[in-house]
C-alpha cells in the first residue's frame, strides 16, 4: 500500500539575528531530519514537550512555513516542489485544524462564510456552498441553522467542531491536528475526541494527530511518534510505544504523565528527569536527549544516534530498553 | 483535627451589564493543618474565584458573603490592612503562569526579598539570604548566581519554582495554588510537584490544590472538593471520590478522561452539552441538563449537600437510588 503522505528528512532552521545590522548569529533547529510514512485511514501520534518541534513539523509539511530541505511527498506528489497553483490543489487534499478555537476563527464572519471559504476559493458555486456547509454542520453535531451565527456565540467547544467542519469541507485525505483538543475542558475534550474517531471511521482520513497529552494520543493513535528537540526519538504501533518503551525518554515522559487512578498512581515509581529541554538554538552534542538521560554514557555525547529498527519500533538510542526492562531498573543498575 | 481555615457559606457574585453573575454559591469547607485540599472542577466553576475571595483580590464588582475564618480571623471581613499583612505572609499564592506573575524588570533574588522585607523587621542583606536559601530549598541549582538573574533568564520550571520560592519565604501555613503546573510540560510538572510536597513536609504547609487536572489530584490530594456551576457538588477523601463516588457529575468528569491504561479505540463517555450560564442557571439541579440520571424532580427542585458517610457530601436528589457511581 502506497502511504498518504511521506515525509523524508526534514530539516527545518530559523536564524537567530541580533544586533544593529540583524545578523544571523546561529540557527534554531526546529526540525533535525524527520521523516516518516502516514499510511491511507491510519492515525499517526506525535508527541513531545514544548519546543520538541511537533508543531513546526505540521506547518512544514503543509508549507505554511518552509522547510529548509527534505521531501514530502502526498499520495506520491511531491508538496515540496509545487508552485503555488499545484500547491493549492496539493492542500485541498491536507488541511489542518489548529489548537485555539478562539483565535482560529475570523470573529467578524458568520459561521457559514467560515466553513463555506475553502469551497469559495476552490471554485463551487454560492447554491451549492451551503447545502454542503449544512451536510457537514450536521456531520460535526452542529445544526444548519447554527450557521448565520458568529463564532463569539458558540462555546470552546463548539467552535472546535466550526474548525473541524472547515477542514472537512474540502474532503481532504489527510487532516493534520495541531494540539486540536488541549484549550478544552475535559468533558468536552471527551466530546470532540469522540467527533474526530467517528470522522476517521465514516470517511477512511488519514491523521497526524500532534498532542503533549500522552493518554489523548494513546487514545486515538493507531502509530505514535515521539520526539524531543526536532527529531523523533521513537515511532511505532501504539500498543509498543505505550506498553513496552525502548527510548529511555519515551519511557521517562511516560513515567512522567499523571495517572487518573489514586492506586496506580501512588503506588508506581516513578523516574524524574532532572532539568529542561536544552535550547534548540544550542543542541547537545551526539544524542540530542543525553543531558537529561538517566542511562547516558559517553558514547551518547559523542555519536549521535540514528533510527534504527529494533522489534518492529524505530528508536534512536544506543542503548535501548530490551523487552521486559524498565527505565528504572536501568538506571539503578548504571549508577 | 483543628481546622486551619474554616469556610462558611461563602458566595460571590459579580455586577455585569447583562446582570448579576453568581459565581461562587454558598461554598462550604474547612482545611486542616498539613492537609493538601484539592479543588477540581472545569471553566468558569467558580475554583478559582474562590481562591481570590479568599485572598480578597477580586475587584469592586464582586460582592463577597459569608465567611472565612483563618487562625482566628475573618478573611470576608477583615480590613484592607489586615489582608495586606496576611498576604505573602500567613498566605501564599502562586498562580498558573509564572511569567505574568514575576516582574520583568527585578532580578528574581530580589523579589523574593522583597517579600520577607515588607513583612519582617530585617536587614536587606538577611531578606537577601532568605531569599537565597529559599531558592535552595525549591531545589534551583546555583541558587546564590541565580538569584541576580531576571525573570527571562529562567525557565518555565524554574520560574514556578521561583514563585513557590517566594509564596513560602515568610513561611505561611496556607499556600493556595491556582493550577500551578498548568502551563507546564509533564517532565517538569512532574518536578515542580515534588518541589512542592517537599516544600509542605518540610515546613508543615496546608496546600489548597486548585486544579483540573485529575490524574494530578489522584496523585497529590488528601482530600478533594468537586465544583460544578459555582457549587459544591461532592467532596470528601481521595479514595472516596475515586472509588466510592456518589455524584453523577463527579463520575462523569472521571469517565471522560483518557485513560493510561484502559481499553483502546472505545468511545470516551462524554457529558452531553455545556455548563449552564450562570447568569440565567437552571431552577433546579445544576447539572440536570446534561446528567443521564436525571428525572423531573431534578429540573423542578434544588438539591442540598447531604452526608453519605463520614467525610462525604454530594448534592444529588437521588442519592440513594443511584447508590455508589462506578
Amino acid at each position: 500500500m502506497e502511504p498518504a503522505l511521506q515525509v523524508e528528512n526534514l530539516i527545518a532552521k530559523y536564524p537567530i539575528r541580533t544586533g544593529f545590522f540583524r545578523r544571523t548569529t546561529g540557527h534554531v533547529h526546529a526540525l533535525n531530519g524527520v521523516s516518516f510514512d502516514l499510511m491511507p485511514n491510519e492515525t499517526l501520534g506525535i508527541v513531545g514537550e514544548s519546543g520538541c518541534g511537533k508543531t513546526t513539523l505540521g506547518r512544514s509539511i503543509l508549507r505554511l512555513t518552509e522547510p529548509n530541505s527534505g521531501l514530502v511527498l502526498l499520495h506520491g506528489k511531491n508538496v515540496r516542489d509545487a508552485n503555488s497553483r499545484e500547491l493549492r490543489k496539493l492542500r485541498k487534499q491536507m488541511q489542518i485544524l489548529f489548537q485555539d478555537p478562539y483565535a482560529s476563527l475570523n470573529p467578524r464572519m458568520p459561521v457559514n462564510e467560515i466553513i463555506g471559504e475553502p469551497l469559495a476559493i476552490h471554485g463551487v458555486r454560492r447554491s451549492e456552498r451551503r447545502e454542503q456547509v449544512a451536510t457537514i454542520l450536521r456531520e460535526v453535531g452542529l445544526l444548519p441553522e447554527h450557521g448565520n451565527r458568529y463564532p463569539h456565540e458558540f462555546s470552546g467547544g463548539q467552535r472546535q467542531r466550526i474548525g473541524i467542519a472547515r477542514a472537512l469541507i474540502l474532503d481532504p485525505s489527510v487532516l493534520i491536528l495541531d494540539e486540536p483538543v488541549s484549550a478544552l475542558d475535559v468533558s468536552i475534550q471527551a466530546q470532540i475526541l469522540n467527533l474526530l474517531k467517528k470522522i476517521q471511521r465514516q470517511k477512511k482520513i488519514s491523521m497526524m494527530f500532534i498532542a503533549h497529552d500522552l493518554s489523548v494520543v494513546r487514545h486515538v493513535s493507531d502509530r505514535v511518534a515521539v520526539m524531543y528537540l526536532g527529531r523523533i526519538m521513537e515511532i511505532g504501533e501504539r500498543v509498543q510505544i505505550y506498553g513496552q518503551p525502548k527510548h529511555p525518554y519515551t519511557a521517562s515522559l511516560l513515567s512522567a504523565a499523571p495517572i487518573a487512578d489514586p492506586k496506580s498512581e501512588r503506588t508506581r515509581k516513578r523516574i524524574i528527569l532532572q532539568g529542561d529541554v536544552p535550547s534548540p538554538a544550542n543542541p547537545p552534542s551526539g544524542c540530542e536527549f543525553r543531558t537529561r538521560c538517566p542511562i547516558a554514557q559517553v558514547r551518547c555525547a559523542e555519536e549521535r544516534p540514528p533510527l534504527r529498527k529494533i522489534d518492529g519500533v524505530s528508536v534512536a538510542c544506543h542503548f535501548p530498553l530490551r523487552e521486559g526492562e524498565s527505565l528504572l531498573a536501568r538506571a539503578s543498575l548504571s549508577s | 483535627m483543628n481546622a486551619l481555615l474554616d469556610v462558611q457559606n461563602l458566595s460571590v457574585s459579580f455586577r455585569t451589564e447583562s446582570g448579576t453573575v453568581h459565581a461562587v454559591k454558598e461554598v462550604s469547607f474547612s482545611a486542616s493543618k498539613g492537609e493538601t485540599l484539592a479543588m477540581v472542577g472545569e471553566t468558569g466553576c467558580g475554583k478559582s474565584v474562590t481562591a481570590l475571595a479568599l485572598m480578597r483580590l477580586l475587584d469592586r464588582s464582586a460582592t463577597i458573603k459569608g465567611s472565612a475564618i483563618f487562625e482566628g480571623m475573618d478573611l470576608v471581613s477583615a480590613s484592607e490592612k489586615e489582608m495586606r499583612a496576611i498576604r505573602g505572609a500567613k498566605i501564599g499564592m502562586i498562580f498558573q503562569d509564572p511569567m505574568t506573575a514575576l516582574n520583568p524588570v527585578f532580578t528574581v533574588g530580589d523579589q523574593i526579598a522583597e517579600v520577607v522585607l515588607v513583612h519582617r523587621e530585617i536587614t536587606k542583606k538577611a531578606a537577601r539570604s532568605v531569599a537565597v536559601d529559599m531558592m535552595d530549598l525549591v531545589g534551583i541549582p546555583d541558587a546564590r548566581r541565580r538569584a541576580t538573574q531576571y525573570p527571562h533568564e529562567f525557565s518555565g520550571g524554574m520560574r514556578q519554582r521561583a514563585m513557590i520560592a517566594m509564596a513560602i519565604a515568610n513561611s505561611p501555613s496556607l499556600l493556595i495554588a491556582d493550577e500551578p503546573t498548568t502551563a507546564l510540560d509533564v517532565t517538569v510538572q512532574a518536578q515542580v510537584m515534588e518541589v512542592l510536597r517537599n516544600v509542605q513536609t518540610a515546613i508543615g504547609l496546608t496546600v489548597l490544590l486548585i486544579t483540573h487536572d485529575l490524574g494530578l489530584v489522584a496523585g497529590y490530594a488528601d482530600r478533594i472538593q468537586v465544583m460544578y456551576a459555582g457549587q459544591l457538588v461532592e467532596s470528601g477523601e481521595l479514595n472516596q471520590i475515586f472509588y466510592e463516588t456518589r455524584n453523577p457529575y463527579t463520575r462523569a468528569l472521571l469517565d471522560s478522561i483518557p485513560s493510561q491504561l484502559g481499553d483502546h479505540g472505545q468511545d470516551l463517555h462524554t457529558i452531553g452539552g455545556s455548563p449552564p450560564s450562570l447568569l440565567s442557571p437552571p431552577r433546579g439541579c445544576q447539572f440536570a441538563p446534561r446528567c443521564r440520571y436525571v428525572v423531573n424532580q431534578c429540573i423542578t427542585d434544588k438539591p442540598t449537600l447531604e452526608s453519605v458517610s463520614p467525610g462525604h457530601l454530594t448534592r444529588c436528589l437521588r442519592v440513594s437510588e443511584i447508590g455508589v457511581l462506578s
